[in-house]
């Protein structure tokens, strides 16, 4: 009777203890949670990629301005899906976020990969480098040196990564609005096999994100003929947007406009659906202030996305929000059209 | 150019620099011992003080803990069994009846020398290659990469043991076991049943954990067999320094190896592991034992380990000259340079030409202490062998399940280790060729991305190129060479006896 009593008494008291702390965290101010806490910080990727780099650099300045520590893990399984479902299904008090591509969260929802179990728009999105746009390049010794080029050209192969990614898109948009004789091959392994694989002449090109893609320029390996788009880049303004070197009129052109806002990769810093807002709001305003403000920030996280661009410059949580609702208000018709565009492109 | 190399040693052999070698050194060696963290884990842990600490110190922490990882993964690959590093499976072929026989010694002697001097020699190969390197890196388009693999599938046959038909088998359910996953060109989903985890097929650490590591274990300890070792261990530094002159003994086939190991490392998308079991291969199809390989025979750790440290050498450079990274953990150095302000490309070379040399030579010197490290230690590592099997097996065992979990942090790879422990040792006492299941994991995959895309790129007839054809005539002749040389050495007696008559 002592022991059952003993026994009872023990697990009334650690049952309080809990509740104590849970209702102790629940309560806390959002300066105070982080203060000290453990993030769980989810990068889903293989380390060394951009998306790395980007999100152990917002690491760090998380670890200076909310006073916590990043635990950095990379999720790389499934092209980084698994990451996303981690975060996704993480806790929703603010100690689960993670760094991510906006066209790989919107794809494979509007693909509907296996495995991909979320809704886009449901996010706790806090911040994004600028938008980058896509760009399209050819062997700085291949024959095709200009649009007239390829569209004169024969037989013309684009090179890209996933079935669905937003390269394979890219690609595909660029035959059918110029209407090349060409195709899309897929399933390369890696960025720089496409690029080595450019410069040996075995694919004429490829429409890639704008950091990638210039850096195959400045080695001397590819020349980029324009944006993938009806605007130029403030990043890269000598680069011509293909409307400029090409007319285009209705579909065609809504096709390409799509390229200048809608369908650009951000790269973001996001957490679980959920999290108080009292929390989302201090990370973005108070907590990315500070992070702004680092003279070190600009230069950090310039080095890591291999762009330039005014820190005043990064998309906010808000504006995230409003573009990633739109492709989830749109998934259907942009799945029939992609799907469109693949089925008749891809080799 | 004399001025770079005098700044590149000067920095090398100031204090600090000499410090954190050794602390990252000794870091390296431990990381590769342990199974399941590899080279790419160590680089990542590094890749966490890049903001901390100045980029020079930083980026050589990177090239010295990165590059004797492989070194430490030899050790538990002879002792254990048990891959350290993904790359060290070729080397367990004969490091570990090697250590059955009592010689863990020497084969850990020849394993760490063959490492050591692999990872020294290509350095000052590299630098004299720089003139080369585009003109082969631009001739292996996927064409020539399609059958350059075919020609490492094509070993499959040298390691199928003593039975062909069992060693065709087992090369075939490796084959198979690597189209598990998404396939990228198609867009297919194969063998996955929806699962994230299988999406991307198997991965590399538990698959060779399970077949070798746990598959051993359990063939020992239902052997009833009290220790690895069958006879007594030899435990003096003697016995190691006997094998590091058996890689003298051998120089050709350790030259051949890491000349192979260099340019393996210099073409990305490949695979580290082809380099390692290819040699390994090699060695075997032109020892004048063959038939030896396979039950301790020390070719067979030379020949794997100067291959494995001699291509880090040639991706380094690949991706410093270049930006090309030369593998997946070369695409972390690219980030590192990327972060501390050095854009790795032709500029690189010119513009920051010490810091290049450092880290080149920064290889050479890790190499060096880890290897002299390893050396001394051999012996008392050694003595592993004489543990008694019911002690060591649970220590084993945990590492092992440990190791695979890490890989991805996936309980899913828990269940591959034990699925292919199972499996190791149903093959072992069957005596079906694990180490042909595993070339044919390792290369299926590649093998078919490249040929689907030779194929939708250049059409069928994509391997009528002169490289391509120059590498079937290799195939052939490394197919027919055994038999034609028998067939040569019977006519030869024949005549000889008949002159004689």
């Amino acid at each position: 009777m002592e022991k059952r009593t003993t026994t009872i008494i023990g697990v009334l008291i650690w049952g309080l203890l809990l509740i104590a702390g849970y209702a102790s965290s629940a309560g806390l101010a959002p300066e105070e949670f982080y203060r000290g806490r453990s993030i769980d910080f989810t990068i889903p990727s293989a380390p060394g990629g951009t998306v790395d780099t980007f999100g152990r650099v917002m690491a760090e300045m998380f670890n200076r301005y909310l006073g916590s520590t990043s635990l950095i893990t990379n999720r790389r399984a499934a092209g980084g899906l698994e990451g996303y479902v981690h975060i996704y299904r993480g806790k929703p008090d603010g100690s689960v976020i993670g760094s991510g591509l906006s066209l790989v969260i919107a794809f494979n929802q509007i693909f509907r990969s296996p495995g991909a179990d979320y809704d886009m728009h449901k996010y706790s999105y806090i911040i994004s480098a600028p938008p980058e746009g896509h760009v399209l390049v050819v062997g700085k010794n291949s024959p095709y040196q200009s649009i007239a080029d390829l569209k004169a050209g024969k037989k013309l192969v684009l090179g890209s990564g996933s079935p669905s990614s937003n390269m394979t898109i890219s690609a595909c948009t660029l035959i059918d609005v110029l209407g090349l004789d060409g195709k899309v091959v897929t399933a390369y392994p890696g960025e720089p096999k496409r690029r080595l694989a450019i410069a040996q002449g075995e694919l004429t090109g490829e429409v890639g994100p704008v950091a990638s893609e210039r850096r195959g320029v400045e080695q001397g390996m590819a020349k980029a003929l324009c944006v993938l788009g009806t605007k130029r880049l403030k990043e890269w303004p000598e680069l011509p947007a293909l409307t400029e070197l090409v007319p285009l009129e209705g579909e065609k052109r809504k096709l390409v406009a799509m390229w200048d806002k809608e369908i650009q990769q951000l790269y973001m810093i996001i957490g679980s659906p959920g999290i108080p807002k009292d929390t989302v709001k201090y990370i973005r305003k108070t907590c990315m202030d500070k992070i702004l403000k680092d003279p070190q920030f600009p230069e950090l996280v310039h080095r890591s996305l291999e762009r330039k661009f005014p820190v005043e410059d990064m998309v906010t949580g808000e504006e995230i929000e409003e573009t990633m609702q739109r492709l989830f208000d749109q998934q259907d018709s942009l799945r029939k059209m992609f799907e469109r565009l693949i089925e008749k492109y891809r080799a | 150019m004399l001025e770079a190399y005098g700044q590149a040693i000067g920095f090398l052999f100031a204090p600090w620099s000499l410090l954190t070698m050794l602390i990252t050194v000794l870091a390296g060696l431990i990381i590769g011992i342990i199974p399941g963290i590899g080279g790419m884990v160590a680089a990542t842990m590094v890749l966490v003080f890049i903001f901390r600490l100045p980029p020079d110190i930083a980026l050589l922490a990177m090239v010295s803990i990165h590059c004797v990882t492989y070194t430490g993964g030899g050790i538990t690959a002879i002792l254990l069994n048990i891959p350290g590093t993904p790359t060290a499976a070729a080397t367990l072929f004969d490091g570990f009846p090697m250590t059955e026989k009592g010689e863990g010694s020497r084969a850990i002697g020849a394993m760490v020398t063959s490492s050591m001097v692999g990872g020294i020699l290509p350095v000052f190969l590299a630098l004299g290659m720089i003139p080369l390197l585009m003109p082969i890196l631009m001739a292996f388009r996927s064409p020539e990469m399609a059958t350059l693999i075919l020609l490492g599938l094509t070993f499959i046959a040298a390691l199928t043991g003593e039975s062909l038909n069992r060693g065709l088998i087992s090369g075939a359910f490796g084959l198979l076991v690597s189209i598990i996953g998404f396939q990228g060109l198609t867009g297919v989903h194969r063998f996955s049943f929806g699962s994230i985890f299988l999406y991307e097929g198997l991965s590399i650490v538990p698959v060779c954990l399970g077949l070798f590591g746990l598959g051993e274990m359990i063939d020992i300890i239902t052997r009833g067999q009290a220790t690895i070792a069958r006879c007594a261990v030899a435990t003096k530094l003697s016995d190691a320094l006997a094998g590091a002159r058996d890689v003298w003994v051998h120089k050709w086939l350790f030259l051949r190896c890491t000349l192979i190991g260099y340019i393996v490392g210099v073409l990305p998308g490949i695979g580290a592991e082809t380099a390692t079991f290819v040699c390994y291969a090699h060695a075997k199809q032109t020892s004048k034992n063959p038939e030896k390989f396979g039950t301790g025979c020390v070719e067979g750790v030379i020949a794997p380990e100067a291959a494995d440290n001699a291509k880090e050498a040639g991706a380094l450079l690949t991706t410093m000259a270049f930006g090309i990274p030369g593998s997946a953990v070369m695409a972390i150095f690219l980030a590192a340079f990327l972060m501390v302000g050095v854009t790795p490309g032709p500029r690189m070379l010119a513009e920051n030409l010490p810091l290049a040399l450092t880290l080149l030579l920064g290889i050479a010197l890790a190499n060096l202490m880890g290897g002299l490290i390893a050396l001394f230690t051999a012996p008392y590592l050694a003595r592993v062998a004489s543990i008694d099997i019911n002690l060591l097996f649970p220590v084993a065992t945990i590492l092992i399940i440990c190791g695979a979990y890490l890989v991805d942090l996936s309980a899913g790879n828990i269940i591959v280790v034990i699925i292919f422990g199972l499996l190791g040792f149903i093959m072992k006492r069957s005596a079906f060729s694990r180490p042909a299941l595993l070339l044919g994991f390792v290369l299926g995959r590649l093998f078919e991305d490249y040929v689907l895309i030779s194929t939708k790129t250049f059409g069928p007839t994509f391997f009528l190129t002169p490289l391509c054809l120059g590498l079937i005539a290799i195939m052939i002749g490394t197919l027919t060479y055994p038999r034609l040389k028998r067939a040569f050495t019977l006519w030869f007696q024949r005549i000889t006896k008949r002159v004689q008559k």
